[in-house]
């Protein structure tokens, strides 16, 4: 009777599950302890594909400094020309746009300095207006006294040049930044700038960063398209917000793991004290849960049902329903028994 | 192993009654259905007690000597336990003080359960003092009825059932003199 009982209650249970086990990417961050035992069948209705996020390449260092060395060195020997060979291929929007200002600063001053000395002196006047625009600070004791000179008249020119609004698009949200420095402002956003050339970037995660050079006032709009990061960048961008103490499974956070899982539903557990979990289904967070340590499995098929992944099954075909069930109608019968129940009577007589 | 827990259900499913006799109207009193003088013959003689259950049913009669003895003549109220006690000879010296002599011989009477599993229907309890010997087959035999001649007392409890009577069972004569002859001749023939 028993054994019949559970057979019944185990097919009620079951029925629900889908014919097919669907798939379900699975990244765990984290205290993985905090998890406990979760294999890939440990879910019914769900194939679970254990995902890690790929740890960061690191990229090798620029070769921007040793350049900018270099032409110091032919600057200090009066090699003009070479000077200014070393700093031409500089990649100044890439410098200010990662937000090395100082680099870029040396660069340019060792530029003007270098066509000055070679008696370019509009084009260093050029660079200077340039340097000034971009509103780079001096680098001590880099160039010549006349030099520095120049390039102060230049700055103070630009300070007292009109400014102008520039309005820049983009992905909504984004950071931006203008001249290597924090715009203070998301996009889509307007500045007032000084006349001159401008760097502005846009960076946001789950999106590559962009950058472009513009000319005020010629330039008053521009936009800044950035495409979807690939997989190995969204782990970079993921990993760099987790370095910086960001939250790592907020919205932005998993649309990053989704992006790195590369698969259309995405489990995404946190373990700590306790164990967080959200569920993703293209992209977007269709439900999140919390469970105790060590309920990983638990917490993943909640996730499941409440995102829609799984059918739920009704009150009538969960087992705890007629387990309850059961033991009430036991504890009403027992009663009832109890109540009217009457032993059989021997009567002695002596 | 099984046998035990069987035993335990069996157990916990019955309750144990128990019954006991009262020849009288209190514990101290005993009746009068036991004093009736013209009755008594001549010493020495050897007094026996016999206490009987009877069934009385299938309908719970009324406790009127009268109703009991009507309804036992319409649906024969057979006997079905009965216990004879020696109560030892009875002297001369004895009957000078009839309620010491049954106060001392009562408390000879045998232990032994009258019936250790009574059944569930109206029911009668009847104590006969007489001269019969305790191993005459018309004692032995529960369809023989007790030799009238031989009776010297007797007293009855009214009609109940005994699952479901508390307390003493009180046994007595309906009676209000000495000399209750055939009371006691009523109550012994029921």
């Amino acid at each position: 009777m028993l054994a019949r009982t559970l057979a019944v209650l185990g097919y009620a249970a079951c029925s629900v599950a889908p014919k097919h086990a669907v798939p379900v990417s699975l990244v765990v961050e984290g205290d993985r302890a905090a998890v406990g035992a979760l294999g890939p069948g440990d879910v019914e209705g769900l194939e679970l594909r254990v995902v890690d996020v790929p740890p960061v390449v690191h990229t090798p260092p620029s070769s921007d400094a040793p350049a900018i060395t270099k032409a110091r060195s032919a600057y200090a020997s009066g090699e003009f020309d070479t000077c200014r060979a070393h700093v031409a291929p500089l990649d100044l929007v890439a410098m200010l746009s990662s937000g090395r200002r100082d680099l870029a600063a040396r660069a340019l001053a060792l530029d003007a300095a270098c066509a000055w000395g070679g008696l370019a002196k509009t084009d260093a006047q050029r660079i200077a207006a340039r340097f000034a625009s971009f509103g780079l600070e001096l680098p001590a004791q880099v160039v010549a006294p006349d030099v520095e000179a120049m390039i102060g008249e230049a700055s103070a020119a630009a300070g007292r040049s009109p400014r102008h609004a520039i309005t820049i698009r983009g992905v909504q949200g984004a950071r931006l930044s203008l001249d290597g420095r924090a715009a203070g402002c998301v996009l889509p956003c307007t500045l007032d700038v000084a006349s001159g050339d401008h760097v502005l970037a846009a960076f946001a995660d789950g999106f590559v960063d962009a950058a472009r050079l513009v000319r005020v006032p010629e330039t008053t709009s521009v936009e800044l398209s950035q495409p979807p990061a690939s997989p190995e960048l969204a782990a970079r961008q993921w990993r760099a917000r987790r370095d910086r103490g960001a939250p790592t499974t907020d919205p932005t956070g998993l649309a990053l793991l989704a992006r790195v899982a590369r698969a259309p539903r995405i489990a995404v557990l946190y373990g700590s004290d306790r164990l967080d979990g959200a569920l993703l289904v293209d992209g977007v967070i269709r439900a999140r849960g919390v469970r105790d340590r060590g309920e990983g499995a638990t917490l993943v098929r909640e996730l499941a049902y409440d995102s829609g992944v799984l059918e739920r099954p009704s009150v009538l075909q969960r087992p705890w329903f007629w387990i309850v069930v059961s033991g009430l109608t036991l504890a009403v019968a027992g009663a009832t028994v109890a109540y009217i129940y009457e032993p059989e009577t021997r009567t002695v007589i002596r | 192993m099984r046998a035990v827990v069987i035993a335990l259900l069996l157990a916990a499913c019955e309750r144990e009654h128990e019954l006991t006799l009262q020849y009288g109207p209190d514990p101290e009193t005993i009746s009068r259905g036991f004093f009736c003088q013209p009755l008594v013959p001549s010493p020495p003689f050897e007094l026996r007690l016999v206490v009987e259950l009877l069934d009385v049913g299938p309908t719970m009669p009324i406790c009127l000597s009268e109703s009991l003895a009507l309804h036992c003549a319409e649906n024969v109220c057979p006997v079905v336990a009965r216990r004879c006690s020696e109560l030892g000879t009875v002297t001369m010296q004895d009957l000078a003080d009839p309620k010491a002599l049954a106060r001392e011989r009562l408390a000879l009477v045998s232990d032994a359960p009258l019936v250790d599993d009574a059944p569930d229907r109206p029911s009668v309890v009847r104590a006969v003092v007489t001269t019969q010997a305790c191993d005459d087959p018309a004692i032995m035999q529960l369809d023989t009825r007790l030799a009238s001649p031989d009776v010297l007392g007797c007293i009855a409890s009214c009609p109940f059932l005994p699952d479901e009577i508390e307390g003493p069972l009180v046994l007595g004569l309906d009676t209000d003199t000495t000399t209750c002859f055939n009371e006691i001749r009523g109550c012994a023939n029921l």
